[in-house]
């Protein structure tokens, strides 16, 4: 280990002169990025394990009517309290944060493969297809999210599905254009021009050569994908163009605890308080991601 | 003294012959040449060294000769076949025959494969053999570089500079190729490696009959490495020759201030001339009339000819070419800048 | 002359927990406008001294032992803000790499500025024409141009020489330069040298050159100082240096240097093998396992630094090798 480190400080690596403060600060910093990192993996990890058990840990049926009095303030026996229906909101919490995060998980897959294959190709082919494909990308990211929305969803109706297959479109291109900016890096590096020097297949150049490269970049990418995918899903199913009755998810629960605001205010402040800890943590968790692979990368 | 050939059953018929061969780009509205009209042949089993400092256009030609990136005029011509005709797969095929080894031991590697996967690549891209005796062919590959068995399992982060560039040095023998493009291999090595490494390559020569595309800024090792010698400045070639001709009896200006500019080891050199001979760091690439070296050439710095002629290619003797409106000898030139010569 | 930079003893570790010498019982001393090279492989400990000289290492590398006297006055007992007048101000030091040192998104007018203002109380006003002339001094052309001009419109050659007016904008009297012209092309190189040549001698700074290039050395210092394994083996006056070397390792190091000299038909003699790992060895000469004339003194007992007619070499050996005739490198 030291060994490395030697190598590497003697090879010319270059110290900065700003050097103001150093060590006690250094020794800080470092250990607060990584409680931060663990905490904001953490959160999420827990919050998605917790909605995946949701019906063995539910006290109730999440359309199971009048376990209570109707808009009742949270309690032991009901942990977030009830609905305009008497249904307990704890649970149905569950439920839709447990679809909430099904929508986001497979918009992001989505997102990251058609984004994915849409950056590495434009980097790789270069030239006209690159600017077809990124002017396609700009298109797509300027037409406005609710619109998209309205015309597929017209289409295919208020649903699961299409929510995952329009959330998923909407952030492909964003990420097409930093799996590219990535894939141009490793492209222009020594080692991706000896691989087309001893005659390597676009597959392998892909696979084995730039993706492994690329892994951390684009880890952090789907990270940020899926908080983005949890707000465009809340969002979405708010304005009342995603997920419908019965059924529950974050945002709808949203939609519906705003109209009962006066009465119960645990009904908004709760499915709320969850989408900004997620966010928020998933957030934070991709950027101490990149901060942590920045310093050991090579 | 007669050039002592290391391969003398080798030689003969040109294995790689340049034709014209050019590149452009545009840069904002002009057209940047960056490499312009350049033709050598490289006869089986020798090595030709490509000498120049940065923006003469080695790499590009590097680049060019191994179809990594195109030309715009001009013909590439490998064992009688022009490269520029071959369609994606032939021209894949072909690459198990021309290989590479870059500039930067560490930047050549792909740091998520250990030592043993980057060796058996170009095994595995060209579906060569089995897993056994691919294993074994990289094992048989470490040996011929002179690395231990035991690094296959290495990453290039644990390897030294010198380590890394046997590696790289290594997977371009996999495929038994006839011939290997050495763009700047060395220079990015310390000295006492870079000697290593240059033994190791002429052994290799030798032992393999390869042939060498040598490219270098550095005029000793270029020396050193090869039979035949061409000097590079801003895309043309303005001096080329057999290594006698060429060290022994330069004429070309620029040639002239580069060996000037080669440091010997040897304090007595401490006393030594001025360097008045190059005005500025590299000039202009952009600039549009006469010989491309003129504005820092002490001798044809104010000369109509060299102003507005760009010099075509003379032969100054068999084999010893040179673009120059005044060539210049040794003692012309000593006395045309109160250099001393080593 | 007294001595203005003086390092006694100087060991520099690295670890945590378990700490491995990178550097062991350095002493030099270099005196004003004196010109001292620091030769030897990567991982010698050359560049890590340097840094440590101006106190810029990181954790886990850090000193452990020993002085470093600028002037009298022990560096290591400065504050943090003192030090950071010392270094730019009294030592400074330009690297291998312009183009990392450099600021890309600032004018080189601006960084050398900033330099200027750093270490002086000159107005933005006053530190531009500073910047102006020190740009004019390192031989940029047209210099009140190419104040505006940012460092990626410069060649290697030119940032090389924005980096040396930076380093001597404050007039140091110490210049530590690490392997300034490694990345440069030979012309500019040469070139390079030279303006360290003149500016050293005007400016009567003193110079630590480290390189690993003995033919740059060759042609700019007054003394040479090999380093092996974190450890000195030799120093010498230049002449003797490359006349007789003493200690093998540079004799080894001057037969593998490639210049216009060496002869084309055979193999380059050169060094078998690579430098210890830190902390391999501690009883021996580091130097033994790659050394062709080991005997087994030199695997019991580690050779100290001994003077010997015109050096001082670290070699069991040493005295006898010093009364040997020059000669070439033994081939190898």
């Amino acid at each position: 280990m030291p060994d490395d480190i030697v190598k590497e400080l003697s090879q010319g690596a270059q110290p900065s002169e700003r050097a103001a403060h150093p060590r006690r600060r250094m020794r800080g910093f470092r250990l607060w990025g990584r409680v931060l990192l663990i905490v904001s993996g953490a959160v999420p990890l827990l919050l998605f394990l917790t909605f995946l058990i949701a019906p063995l840990i539910a006290p109730y049926g999440p359309n199971t009517q009048g376990t209570g009095l109707p808009f009742a303030v949270p309690s032991s026996a009901h942990w977030f309290g009830t609905d305009e229906l008497g249904r307990d909101l704890f649970t149905r919490v569950l439920y839709g944060g447990a679809l909430s995060c099904e929508i986001a998980l497979g918009a992001t897959a989505i997102a990251m493969i058609l984004g994915v294959l849409w950056g590495f190709i434009a980097a790789m082919r270069g030239k006209i297809l690159d600017e077809v494909l990124m002017r396609s990308a700009d298109i797509v990211m300027a037409i406005p999210v609710i619109l998209l929305a309205l015309i597929f969803i017209s289409g295919f109706g208020a649903n699961e599905l299409s929510l995952i297959v329009v959330i998923g479109f909407l952030l492909s291109p964003s990420t097409a254009r930093i799996a590219r900016s990535v894939a141009l890096t490793e492209t222009s590096r020594d080692y991706y021009s000896a691989a087309v020097a001893y005659g390597a297949s676009w597959r392998r150049l892909i696979l084995r050569e730039i993706f492994p490269n690329a892994r951390q970049s684009l880890v952090a990418m789907s990270v940020i994908n899926v908080a983005n995918a949890i707000l465009l899903e809340a969002s979405l199913s708010f304005l009342g163009l995603g997920i419908q009755p019965p059924q529950d998810s974050l945002g709808s629960l949203l939609q519906e605890g705003f109209s009962f605001l006066y009465n119960s205010v645990a009904y908004l402040f709760f499915p709320a308080l969850i989408i900004v800890i997620l966010i928020w943590s998933l957030n934070v968790f991709a950027d101490q991601l990149a901060v942590f692979s920045d310093r050991r990368a090579l | 003294m007669a050039e002592q050939t290391r391969n003398p059953g080798q030689n003969g018929e040109p294995l790689l012959i340049v034709e014209h061969l050019t590149r452009t780009f545009r840069v904002g509205g002009q057209v940047l040449r960056a490499v312009d009209d350049v033709s050598f042949e490289i006869r089986r089993g020798s090595t030709l060294g490509v000498v120049g400092e940065s923006g003469s256009g080695k790499s590009t030609l590097a680049r060019c000769v191994l179809r990594m990136i195109p030309f715009n005029e001009g013909a590439v011509i490998y064992d009688g076949v022009n490269l520029s005709t071959l369609r994606a797969r032939e021209m894949r095929r072909m690459r198990e025959h021309i290989q590479v080894v870059f500039q930067d031991p560490h930047g050549s590697l792909n740091r998520r494969l250990s030592v043993g996967e980057i060796i058996s690549s170009p095994l595995l891209a060209h579906a060569v053999g089995d897993r056994t005796s691919r294993a074994s062919k990289t094992r048989e590959l470490l040996e011929i570089v002179g690395l231990p068995h035991a690094m296959i399992d290495r990453r290039p982060s644990e390897l030294s500079g010198g380590q890394a560039q046997r590696v790289a040095i290594a997977r371009a023998l996999a495929l038994e190729p006839e011939f290997v493009v050495l763009d700047e291999a060395v220079s990015a090595l310390d000295v006492s490696v870079r000697a290593q490494v240059l033994n190791l390559l002429r052994r290799l020569q030798d032992d393999l009959a390869l042939t060498y595309l040598f490219i270098t800024h550095d005029l000793s090792v270029a020396r050193y490495m090869a039979e035949e010698v061409v000097v590079m400045y801003q895309g043309r070639f303005v001096e080329e020759g057999s290594r006698s001709e060429l060290f022994g009896d330069p004429r070309h200006p620029y040639t002239h201030s580069l060996m000037d500019a080669v440091a010997i080891v040897n304090p007595i050199r401490k006393d030594r001339r001025p360097q008045a001979a190059l005005p500025s760091d590299v000039g202009d690439a952009l600039q549009a009339s006469g010989c491309r070296f003129h504005p820092r050439c002490p001798i044809g710095r104010n000369l109509p000819e060299c102003q507005q002629d760009d010099p075509s290619a003379t032969s100054l003797q068999a084999g010893h070419l040179i673009r120059c409106h005044h060539p210049q000898s040794k003692d012309d030139w000593r006395d045309a800048t109160g250099a001393l010569e080593g | 002359m007294s001595a203005l930079l003086e390092v006694r003893d100087l060991n520099i570790g690295v670890g945590k927990r378990e700490i491995t010498d990178v550097v062991s019982g350095l002493s030099f001393s270099l005196a004003r406008g004196q010109r001292m090279g620091f030769v030897g492989e990567s991982g010698s400990g050359k560049t890590v001294t340097a840094l440590a000289i101006i106190r810029l290492l990181r954790p886990p590398l850090r000193i452990i032992g020993g002085s470093i006297l600028l002037d009298g006055v022990d560096l290591m007992s400065l504050s943090e803000r003192q030090m950071n007048r010392v270094r730019g101000g009294r030592i400074a030091m330009i690297y291998q790499d312009p183009m990392s040192a450099l600021n890309p998104v600032l004018t080189i007018g601006a960084q050398i500025s900033e330099a200027v203002r750093l270490h002086s109380d000159a107005s933005r006003v006053l530190a531009r024409a500073q910047a102006i002339d020190l740009l004019g001094d390192v031989g940029v052309s047209r210099p009140s141009k190419r104040f505006d001009a940012y460092p990626h419109e410069f060649s290697g050659g030119m940032r090389q020489r924005v980096m040396i007016a930076m380093a001597i904008s404050a007039a140091p009297e110490v210049l530590i330069a690490d392997e300034p012209t490694t990345a440069l092309d030979v012309t500019t190189q040469a070139r390079i040298m030279d303006l360290l040549d003149t500016i050293s001698e005007t400016r009567q700074i003193a110079t630590m050159l480290i390189t690993h290039d003995l033919a740059v050395a060759s042609g700019f210092c007054d003394d040479i100082t090999v380093m092996y394994a974190g450890r000195i083996v030799e120093r010498a006056g230049v002449r003797s240096f490359y006349e007789r070397p003493v200690h093998p390792y540079s004799e080894a190091l001057l037969g593998a240097a490639i210049d216009m000299t060496i002869p084309v038909d055979r193999p380059i003699t050169t060094i078998g093998g690579q430098p210890p790992h830190p902390g391999e060895l501690e009883g021996s000469c580091s130097f033994c396992p790659r050394c062709p004339y080991a005997e087994p003194i030199c695997l019991e007992r580690r050779p100290e630094l001994i003077a010997v007619t015109d050096a001082e070499v670290a070699c069991h050996f040493a005295e006898a090798r010093a009364l040997r005739q020059p000669e070439t490198a033994v081939d190898g």
